[in-house]
């Protein structure tokens, strides 16, 4: 009987220290990161100015705890060398690291990754989707894209993304996406096919549920708020996330090879002035397809889905007067 | 042995160079006579109303940046409503002055903001270097764009008080800060182009010293874009001509 106590005791013990191994595992990471913010070459050079490094910091760029899931070491030194090489037109400027700056940085980034176990994640949640919601939680998707209120403004915001995309093309994508898209910025992060399953389950929930809770919002806050029309269409653009590809002040797009006529998506703050409004009305409800440069290139990833199934009339009209509302001063005037 | 000596010497080299440098410069030109010239000059000016400068709330770095920014993009003079910051240049003048090469332009980040907003210079072959200072002690970062093209984009940190750039193009070219996204300054390249001015606050320009005939007169401003008119230049006159604006689509 002692024996028996014993050796449940033991085990007890042992399975305690296995579970304190495995935690502090997956805090290494955020452990990592907290001293690359404390680091020298952070405190000079306030990367954290624009990159969330452990739990605080700026909102412009990707959040960087779990770079190195994403990004090898050659990748991160090219890219410290001269960002606007690798991704032409970024936000990110080139600090003219020397060469012993890029590899200390290197040096705490690679420390940055976090031990993923994506088959222990698909046994211990019940169904597809909830595994798939871990996995895109694990794999911290988040750092670059954008669910509701959350996530940052670098890669293509998700909110909507289940109405966006289809199944297949997100499992293609998800696969390879530089074999899709060329130059991508999107990393491969070399998915099993398991993993894929659950992530593009959880990828195509993205649709009806949230926007249903956010439409019940938008009629209670505009209730409360007696709201004008142009209150309630600001609600409306809001639930739509139009700032997933229109920026997220509307006023700058994102970069789209097919989108024509300068590989721009368009901004849609002077929308209202650049259209007649029956015209502008058409194409939120009927969507917009960008007339491809190369007719046999791929299909364009962007273009403007038609929300006719997302707005009824008077919320058409509460968008267009948001949309008027929002023009700016300086796009008001013009020479005589 | 005397004759010898004379070639010899450096300063006699370097005043013939510049001597030599004058005479073709100007042979280049030789039917442009300042004497027999006309100007132009006028005032950029709102119709009716006109908009208030936008203000920007200021979400980071307040110590430094302040609270509330003024967007400069329209400075506009309370009583006649003339707009500042409006380049006007004349197109397509033969036998003119000859356009002065700048080596070098400044520009400074101060309190967040750049001074000044807009610049206009004279590119000559060499290019034209642009000397960037941080007054402010925290991170900036210089993006510039020609169109939508990102020419370079570096990074100031905190310590680092000035650097150096080099355009080789004309255009106008955009700088932006992408940590302070209302950070905006325009800097405009022209090349082989001396007639031009820049409204005053008052909106006012002045343009002296054209060749009679008639040219195209254009006026560029950062939110309302070209606008070109013509102009008939007289000999010893004075021609007034002004840009009206308007609120769009009326």
């Amino acid at each position: 009987m002692r024996t028996l106590i014993f050796l449940m005791l033991f085990s007890a013990a042992i399975t305690a220290e296995a579970g304190a191994a495995d935690k502090k595992k997956d805090t290494a990471y955020l452990k990592a990161a907290e001293r690359f913010l404390k680091s020298d070459i952070v405190k000079q050079k306030n990367c954290n100015i624009c990159h969330t490094i452990g739990k605080s910091g700026g909102t412009v760029g990707p959040i960087l705890n779990q770079v190195s899931n994403r990004r090898s070491v050659e990748w991160l030194r090219k890219w410290l060398k001269d960002p606007n090489e690798v991704k032409p037109g970024t936000k990110m400027p080139n600090f003219q690291f020397s060469d012993i700056e890029i590899e200390t940085i290197v040096g705490y980034l690679k420390e940055m990754k976090r031990e993923i176990d994506g088959t222990e994640i698909l046994a211990r949640n019940s169904n597809l989707l909830e595994a798939g919601k871990d996995l895109f939680q694990s794999y911290d998707c988040l750092a670059c894209h954008r669910i509701g209120k959350t996530g940052r403004f670098n890669g293509p915001n998700l909110t909507w993304l289940g109405i966006r995309k289809t199944r297949d093309w997100e499992t293609v994508w998800l696969r390879d996406p530089d074999a899709y898209k060329p130059n991508t910025f999107m990393p491969n992060y070399h998915l099993e096919e398991s993993e894929i399953e659950a992530l593009v389950t959880y990828l195509e929930s993205l649709t009806g549920g949230e926007n249903e809770t956010s439409r019940e919002w938008e009629s209670i806050t505009a209730f409360f708020l007696d709201a004008r029309p142009r209150e309630r269409g600001r609600l409306v653009s809001e639930r739509l996330a139009c700032w997933s590809c229109h920026g997220p002040n509307l006023d700058e797009g994102e970069r789209n090879p097919n989108a024509q006529p300068d590989g721009f998506v368009p901004p849609i703050n002077t929308s209202y002035i650049d259209f007649e409004e029956e015209d502008l009305a058409a194409i939120i409800m009927q969507g917009s397809i960008p007339l491809k440069i190369d007719a046999d290139g791929q299909t364009p990833p962007f273009s403007c889905p038609p929300w006719n199934d997302a707005l009824d009339e008077s919320e058409l009209d509460d968008l267009l007067a948001f949309l008027n509302s929002i023009v700016p001063e300086s796009a008001k005037w013009e020479f005589e | 042995m005397q004759h010898i000596n004379f070639f010899q010497s450096r300063k006699t080299i370097l005043f013939l160079l510049v001597i030599s440098t004058f005479i073709l410069g100007f042979s280049r030109n030789s039917n442009y006579l300042p004497e027999k010239t006309g100007s132009v000059s006028g005032v950029i000016k709102f119709e009716e109303s006109y908009p208030k400068s936008k203000r920007i709330r200021v979400s980071k770095d307040n110590e430094v940046c302040g609270n509330i920014k003024k967007s400069p993009t329209f400075i506009v003079n309370r009583q006649n409503k003339g707009l500042k910051n409006v380049l006007v240049t004349i197109e397509g003048v033969k036998d003119g002055k000859v356009s002065s090469p700048q080596a070098k332009i400044t520009i400074e980040q101060i309190g967040c903001e750049y001074s000044p907003h807009m610049q206009v210079a004279e590119l000559g072959d060499d290019g034209i270097s642009l000397t960037v200072l941080n007054k402010d002690g925290i991170l900036h970062n210089i993006h510039s764009y020609l169109g939508k093209k990102t020419l370079f984009n570096i990074a100031q940190p905190k310590f680092k008080k000035r650097l150096t750039k080099t355009f080789t193009e004309p255009g106008v070219i955009k700088l932006k800060c992408d940590v302070h996204d209302w950070m905006v300054s325009y800097v405009i390249l022209l090349k082989d182009q001396p007639y031009y001015s820049v409204t005053d606050e008052k909106g006012n320009f002045s343009i002296d010293g054209i060749p009679p005939g008639t040219y195209t007169i254009k006026a560029w401003h950062e939110a309302l874009g070209n606008m070109e008119k013509q102009v008939t230049i007289t000999e010893g006159d004075d021609s007034a001509l002004d840009f009206v604006i308007k609120p769009k689509g009326r």
